[in-house]
């Protein structure tokens, strides 16, 4: 616990230190500290994967085969997946300013994961396998290039109104041009509707292989389908370039608003869907757990 | 040993007189070996531009005798003056009195600010640093550079490339077509491979067009009314020419519209622009209006995803990005004056170099000379033994001089300090006899 409190913490204040690097390369464009805020960011990031690692393995040895993940995990996951897609962000468009909006969410992503290290996940004795857990990272990593897109188009925004009000100060130097920026949508876009489509496939394996009945009126699987419906609608019409520019941006803008509702809809069933949902009577909880006979409980 | 420089700038010279003392480059061989063969003139380089023509010279320190006239005061410069005047075939007295000479400090000062282009017409242009190391090359191709100019140039690029690098004095463009090229560069990310589309046969379009053009833009259509006039410009610029009834069509294909005609009522008209942008499905178009009245109807500019640009808001951008430049002045002359500091204590040490090395050759002398008498009278010792004396003589004299040559490197070395070097070179070495 103790390693994973202090990678967490160093993980944070590297990251902390990677956006004021960016935030100070923004306001004088200096290519030293922005090469410095890159690197602070790529620790950061291998910094909060070892706080994961470390986590999960810890687990592992505890729960042999179960598929265990609490609200610190989940938060590591995202916080780690947010930065594999920065990283890939800049490599594939060579927008080096990425890290400026996602070093902070990142950032408080893990200094929430530090929060709710004390807090233990109880394994699910109805998801074994890697099914789950492949599921779980698939929809972390959709939601992550999501959260990318949102931002970017966010930026494509700011830029376009700067461009339109016929600014172009200093700032605006070191920002991406639109054409990169929509550039980058397109990645985000295609990345998140991947993974998303590789979620709904596994889920619906899992749902097959469980005969689970209820599945329907569960609002996550709804607001899942709405999801990709909707990106898949974006992506096609992007393919078939009949989406460009500003309304891109602002139908991206728009479409993220189902992910809040997703994960809205999830808060009721503390993440996991509502025909998962179990409540361990209190002798169960980690602590008290007789970690001897992990499988105890009931299998689909 | 001093660095001097005369020279006119657009400051201080009209561009007539500014075009007849300019050098082409063939002539400034000759003119350098003739400034060379001046008494007292050891090396020369000569910066010709269009804002500048000077002269810079590594010259014998004056003798103490009054200086005469111009900013700085100079000795050599009455005879630079007869020299330029003859080479150029223009009188002395034409241009005499708007020549400005410096010497050592202030001509190192000087050489750094050309470099970094703070003495230039445009604030932080990058062509300047180009043209210093150009004429530099010219000066050693012909071997009118040696030590002194070599270094004071070398660490002038240096200079410049830190200015550049750690201040935003080169950052945004102040020239109309720059900041058209940049504006359209931030819309559309690399121009290469992009299609223009000139409206109107006006040479500003014609201007703005090749300006984008040396970015990589392959294809330019052009629609004209007059036809005729369309295919000269298009025979001028290697372009497509379109009928005017086909503008939509051409502005479909386009991703850079530069207008220029001189109709007196808007040629693009909003709903025109309108359908245009449905039927690209809203792909980004960028639109330069240079025409006075102007050419778009200013109401397009809230189309989404059009971007447009007439003079005014181009000339907005310029006198702002001037602005921003003028605000890194004083980063860069700080920059400037560490870096002339750092010149000018190589040039104390470049001028201590004899003193010292006579002075080492002399102690040198004694300890051999004294240690080979020793070892004469001493035939009984052994390899190792006389090893050993070898190295104690060595490191007496090594200790014996480290005080006198470390006050003579770290002596500022100018002017009065030469006394002081006089004084050290007949305290250590005696007269020279």
């Amino acid at each position: 616990m103790q390693w994973q409190r202090t990678l967490i913490h160093t993980g944070f204040l590297l990251l902390l230190g990677s956006g004021v690097s960016y935030l100070h390369y923004l306001l004088r464009g200096s290519e030293k500290v922005q090469k410095v805020g890159l690197s602070l960011f790529v620790l950061g990031t291998v910094s909060s994967a070892f706080a994961f690692i470390l986590r999960y393995v810890e687990y592992a040895t505890l729960y042999p085969g179960a598929m265990v993940i609490g609200p610190c995990e989940t938060l590591l996951l995202l916080s780690f997946s947010v930065s594999l897609f920065t990283l890939v962000g800049i490599l594939a468009t060579k927008i080096r300013l990425l890290p400026l909006v996602a070093a902070p969410l990142i950032g408080i992503l893990t200094v929430s994961a530090a929060f709710t290290l004390r807090v233990e996940a109880t394994p699910r004795e109805n998801l074994i396998g890697s099914f789950p857990i492949v599921h779980i990272l698939s929809g972390i990593l959709s939601y992550s290039a999501f959260f990318l897109l949102f931002t970017v188009s966010v930026i494509y925004l700011v830029v376009e109104r700067e461009l339109k009000r016929k600014h172009l100060g200093p700032i605006l130097e070191r920002v991406p041009s639109l054409r990169d920026l929509s550039r980058t949508q397109s990645l985000f876009l295609g990345l998140g509707f991947l993974f998303l489509t590789l979620l709904i496939l596994l889920g619906a394996v899992q749902v097959w292989k469980v005969q689970q009945p209820r599945v329907f009126p569960d609002p996550k699987i709804l607001f899942a389908l709405a999801t990709w419906l909707v990106y898949g609608i974006l992506l096609g019409l992007r393919l078939k370039t009949r989406l460009l520019g500003h309304r891109m941006a602002v139908a991206a803008i728009w479409a993220s608003l189902l992910i809040v509702l997703t994960f809205l809809s999830e808060l009721p069933w503390n993440g996991w869907h509502n025909f998962l949902r179990r409540r361990p009577p209190r002798e169960e909880s980690l602590s008290n757990r007789d970690v001897s006979n992990p499988k105890g409980g009931r299998n689909f | 040993m001093d660095v001097v420089i005369t020279g006119i700038n657009h400051k201080t010279a009209p561009v007539d007189l500014r075009e007849r003392l300019a050098f082409r480059r063939e002539e400034v061989p000759d003119f350098l070996c003739s400034l060379t063969a001046l008494p007292g003139i050891s090396e020369g380089v000569v910066l010709s531009t269009c804002n500048r023509t000077e002269i810079y010279c590594a010259a014998e320190n004056p003798p103490p005798s009054p200086c005469q006239g111009g900013p700085g005061g100079d000795f050599h410069r009455e005879r630079i003056v007869s020299l330029l005047a003859k080479t150029k075939q223009v009188p002395a007295e034409e241009f005499a009195d708007r020549l400005y000479a410096y010497r050592l400090p202030e001509s190192i000062r000087h050489l750094f600010r050309v470099a970094s282009s703070l003495d230039s017409m445009v604030l932080g242009e990058a062509q300047v640093l180009g043209q210093v190391k150009e004429a530099y090359r010219l000066a050693e191709a012909t071997g009118t550079v040696g030590k002194i100019l070599s270094g004071a140039f070398q660490q002038a690029f240096s200079a410049a490339k830190r200015v550049r690098s750690e201040t935003r004095i080169g950052e945004n463009p102040v020239s109309v077509s720059s900041v058209a090229i940049r504006l359209a560069e931030k819309v559309l990310g690399d121009l290469r491979g992009r299609t223009i589309l000139i409206v109107g046969a006006g040479k500003i379009g014609a201007l703005t067009a090749r300006a984008i053009v040396s970015k990589g833009a392959e294809r330019i259509l052009v629609v004209n009314r007059n036809k005729s006039r369309a295919e000269n410009l298009a025979r001028e610029l290697s372009a497509e020419v379109y009928p005017f009834d086909r503008l939509s069509e051409a502005l479909g294909e386009t991703d850079v519209v530069i207008s220029c005609t001189e109709a007196p009522q808007p040629v693009l008209r909003r709903e025109d622009l309108e359908s245009v942008m449905k039927a690209r499905h809203h792909g980004p178009l960028f639109v330069i209006d240079l025409a006075v009245p102007r050419d778009v109807e200013p109401a397009s500019a809230e189309i989404d995803d059009l971007y447009l640009y007439d003079m005014d808001a181009l000339e907005q951008v310029a006198d702002e990005h001037t602005e921003l430049r003028r605000g890194e002045i004083d980063r860069c002359e700080e920059i400037i004056s560490q870096e002339v500091k750092g010149c000018l204590g190589w040039m104390d040490r470049l001028e201590s170099e004899p003193l010292i090395r006579e002075l080492t050759e002399q102690w040198d002398r004694v300890c051999r000379e004294e240690l080979e008498k020793a070892l004469e009278n001493l035939p009984s010792l052994g390899p190792e033994e006389r090893k050993e004396v070898e190295l104690l003589a060595s490191r007496i004299t090594r200790r014996l001089r480290h005080v006198p040559l470390q006050a003579i490197k770290q002596s500022p070395g100018k002017t009065e300090d030469e006394t002081i070097k006089e004084y050290l070179r007949r305290l250590l070495l005696g007269n020279g006899e």
